[in-house]
């Protein structure tokens, strides 16, 4: 019984003793929107995954999916290309 | 036939009518190279995202065109060499739209089906219900 216990508050524990966040994974913002096809030319939703810098946002900080991600990396680097985002920003 | 999109952007010290005249030469080019112009159009001047040519403004503007595939290398060759043009891009489109549209086939034959699937569970479940009742 007292074991059991020890199991559960250690799991929810990390090393330094400080309780885990609790993280919902929250669905690709395009599959939720069912987006088949992201445009080079839809400047406003390429700005969102551009953030100060005009760096394209990892997929860790904005959690698109892989097949989503590909598709707005194409369309980020079109828009540059195109001079509709910039390259880098001071 | 294979669908394109191309868009270019014209210098802006050209004028209006320099804009014009220009835009119906590329038409009249693909026309006679044997593509089909599907859509014209201007989106108007726009601020470019940085400096090309030391100007920072350019008048955008996309076509659509069908073709086989032949005529790309000389369109594409002119835009480059034209003076009026800073930057250009010619896409193949037509295998991005066949995805989509597989897309949207595939999300509506799964929504026919869910929805005959829960026409059918509540039928069963309404004749189950009747029957509980006739038992009371």
């Amino acid at each position: 019984m007292a074991a059991a216990e020890t199991v559960n508050t250690s799991s929810s524990m990390t090393s330094a003793g400080l309780p885990h966040r609790v993280r919902r994974r929250r669905e690709c913002r395009f599959c939720r929107e069912k987006v088949d096809l992201i445009d080079y030319k839809d400047v406003e939703t390429l700005k969102a995954f551009t953030p100060e810098r005009g760096r394209i946002m990892p997929r860790r900080l904005s959690g698109v999916c892989a097949p989503h991600q590909r598709m707005l990396t194409r369309a980020i680097k079109r828009a540059r290309n195109m001079a509709l985002l910039p390259y880098v920003t001071d | 036939m294979r669908k394109y999109e191309l868009l270019f952007i014209l210098r802006p010290t050209l004028s209006d009518h320099e804009a014009a005249a220009f835009i119906e030469q590329v038409k009249e080019h693909i026309g006679n190279v044997g593509a089909t112009l599907t859509t014209v159009q201007n989106l108007g001047r726009r601020h470019l995202a940085y400096e090309i040519d030391h100007v920072r403004e350019g008048t955008y503007v996309l076509m659509h065109f069908e073709g086989n595939g032949v005529e790309i290398a000389e369109l594409d060759r002119r835009l480059r060499v034209s003076d009026a043009v800073l930057r250009h891009i010619i896409l193949r489109i037509d295998e991005e739209l066949k995805r989509v549209e597989r897309m949207k086939r595939r999300r509506q034959r799964k929504a026919a089906r869910r929805a005959r699937a829960a026409a059918t569970r509540q039928a069963r479940e309404g004749a189950k219900g009747k029957a509980g009742e006739e038992e009371k």
